[in-house]
């Protein structure tokens, strides 16, 4: 992928932002009948000005990046995307899965697994220290937020 | 006029716990103070409401502050604040007079700010009184030149600030119609009839986005190698000894910090440039000449203050800090404005006197504890980065108190990551959200109060006018050699 495909194909996922919003107002608005009249009962008015305004933003940007980007540079391909950024991703979808886990397995649970194999992607390996740290930092947190700030913390949903 | 009140004990104890905390947040590449004000806010959320905005304050004036201390020993600016710090505090460290050089930068910060706060203590009720006069139009005008000045002022094209701007003010039109009361752009779903809140918007743009790209760089098992100083308590009085150079920084500072969206990064760099050319030894700049530090330190602590003055006196923050600060006050159960200076001007003064200690505390601590600092320089990021996830998480929990929310700190990331991998700013985004609400409203208010005539933006003089200067500001950005652009992206890069 080049750059320039690579800017042009973020400015269309930008613009189906503003899609989004005239489809919404010419169904849903209109249904409810709050897309058209005074600026009290029209809730279309504010949304549609900036959805209308975006739009053309994207298409002077877009007609920008073909006449600016003048040497168009090579992107790295997904193999080498991947060996370079293949820690991140690895920490991503950990952070995803804590989310998850955060409902059904609840705070106590779910953050001393997350916090160790974040920690064992990253490249930490001392194995009494990842225990260490993933406990104490757990601990930590446990304390600061139910015990200092009387936060009800999750206790997973999978627990009832 | 308002008046500086005492603070409690415990604001006190709060303010000197956030800069201290702020110090420590600043020191660490790729933190600054706007994630610790986004991490404290669920802390803040329990508290007294003043001790709360206490914490917050303190960890903005510290943290803006603290990146100045990786600048000077490891040419790192801990935040892009600090980027004109390391031009002169550097070399000075490089020939061996780092406790010089921190410690012009820790004096000159503290007075820098004090001077800042002299003008936002004097400065905001008198805009704030002057700003209750105004109607719909007016503050319609003025949050419209507030978006306009963000994403002119914005890293990268004018045209991807305002796009960036665009996007923010229609997340902000999520949820509840303000008039009509329909349920705008949910999606038919449950999880967006709230609309998104600032919390985990803003820790998903900054904090996991930026420790995920800190992952791809790398590094995570190196400490960074800083050595570490003491510093000697007299070199406040050579500090004060150069008051010019720190009473024209810090009017600098304050004033370009009152424009929304100048920011320090700003400040910094027009302050030196005001040192180096009004100096008899401008050559000696950038070689480790103690004003070139004094300067910068001076202008972007002082920016702190301007900074607050259109944020209290308008409600129109002036950078993601001041944005979050907002939202703090209004998660607090207070609306922020210049009707708060008369419902509840005991928020106001404990502000003002949580930002003057703010400051005597930053002296404080700046002197005393940069050993510890550097400590916490030293910390390796394989063990910060897993507790700032967690603490993302549990934090945006602590605020929104919903599991749901939770999805939009990642949704929030991956849009960060694309949004810097294509040059588009971050700021306008965090900032529009806020701005996005007064924005509607008043304009649907003005066209209520108009009966949908649209010349009421135009035969009013005050909107009228703010109206042309962002007009002409956005036309002139927008043509090559815009000043406030190439002093912002020489900060950023």
């Amino acid at each position: 992928m080049t750059n320039r495909f690579g800017q042009l194909a973020f400015i269309i996922i930008l613009a189906a932002i503003p899609v989004f919003v005239f489809y919404d107002i010419g169904t849903r608005f209109a249904a409810e009948g709050v897309d058209t009249g005074s600026a009290e009962n029209n809730a279309a008015m504010y949304p549609r000005l900036v959805a209308v305004l975006m739009a053309v933003l994207l298409a002077i940007q877009a007609f920008r990046t073909f006449t600016h980007i003048s040497e168009d540079e090579l992107w790295p391909g997904i193999n080498e995307f991947v060996r370079v950024h293949g820690r991140a991703i690895t920490a991503f979808f950990l952070f995803l899965f804590y989310i998850w886990g955060f409902r059904w397995f609840g705070f106590v649970y779910s953050t001393p697994i997350f916090l160790f194999l974040t920690q064992l992607v990253l490249g930490y390996r001392n194995p009494v220290g990842l225990v260490v740290y993933s406990g104490g930092v757990t601990a930590a947190v446990y304390y600061a937020f139910a015990k200092i700030l009387n936060l009800a913390l999750p206790a997973g949903d999978f627990f009832g | 006029m308002l008046d500086l009140i005492p603070l409690t004990l415990g604001q006190v104890g709060f303010t000197a716990l956030g800069v201290f905390m702020g110090i420590i947040i600043g020191v660490m590449p790729g933190l600054g103070p706007l994630l610790g004000m986004v991490l404290l806010i669920p802390f803040a959320m329990y508290m007294e409401p003043v001790a709360g905005l206490s914490l917050l304050i303190g960890v903005f004036v510290g943290g803006t502050f603290g990146g100045a201390v990786t600048a000077i020993l490891l040419r790192i600016p801990g935040t892009p604040i600090a980027a004109a710090t390391l031009l002169d505090g550097y070399p000075m460290a490089q020939q061996g007079r780092e406790r010089d050089a921190l410690g012009f930068a820790v004096a000159a910060s503290a007075v820098g700010g004090f001077v800042g706060g002299l003008y936002l203590v004097l400065g905001a009720p008198i805009l704030a009184s002057f700003a209750l006069k105004f109607a719909p139009p007016e503050y319609f005008a003025l949050a419209f030149a507030g978006i306009v000045c963000i994403a002119i002022v914005s890293r990268g094209s004018t045209i991807k600030g305002l796009i960036v701007g665009c996007l923010g003010l229609l997340i902000a039109t999520i949820g509840i119609d303000p008039f009509a009361f329909f349920y705008r752009f949910n999606m038919e779903t449950q999880w967006l009839i709230g609309g998104i809140g600032i919390v985990p918007l803003v820790l998903g743009l900054f904090a996991v986005s930026e420790m995920l790209y800190q992952i791809s760089a790398g590094n995570l098992d190196k400490g960074a190698g800083a050595r570490s100083v003491m510093l000697p308590p007299s070199i406040v009085i050579d500090t004060v000894k150069r008051w010019i150079n720190i009473l024209r920084s810090g009017s600098i500072g304050t004033f370009i910090g009152a424009l929304p969206g100048a920011g320090s990064v700003i400040a910094a760099f027009v302050s030196y440039a005001a040192a180096k050319s009004s100096s008899k030894e401008p050559e000696s700049f950038g070689q480790g000449n103690p004003d070139g530090v004094i300067a910068t330190e001076a202008a972007n602590n002082a920016c702190c203050g301007g900074t607050l003055i259109p944020s209290l006196a308008l409600a129109l923050p002036g950078d993601p800090c001041t944005a979050v600060l907002l939202a703090a006050i209004l998660l607090l159960g207070f609306i922020p404005g210049p009707q708060l200076f008369t419902d509840s001007p005991e928020v106001i003064t404990g502000i003002f006197s949580s930002y003057m200690a703010a400051n005597v505390f930053l002296l404080i601590f700046g002197l005393l504890l940069v050993p510890i600092f550097v400590w916490f320089v030293n910390i390796r990021k394989v063990f910060l980065i897993p507790v700032i996830f967690v603490l993302c998480v549990v934090g945006s929990f602590g605020v929104t108190n919903s599991l749901q929310d939770l999805w939009f700190i990642p949704i929030f990331a991956i849009l960060a990551l694309l949004l810097m991998k294509f040059d588009y700013p971050l700021a306008p985004l965090t900032i529009a959200p806020v701005l996005g609400p007064i924005l509607e409203e008043n304009f649907r208010r003005s066209l209520i109060m108009s009966a949908d005539d649209v010349s009421i933006f135009f035969t009013r003089p005050i909107c009228t006018t703010i109206l042309v200067i962002s007009a002409v500001a956005l036309i002139m950005s927008l043509l090559p050699g815009n000043a406030l652009k190439r002093f912002s992206q020489k900060g950023t890069n």
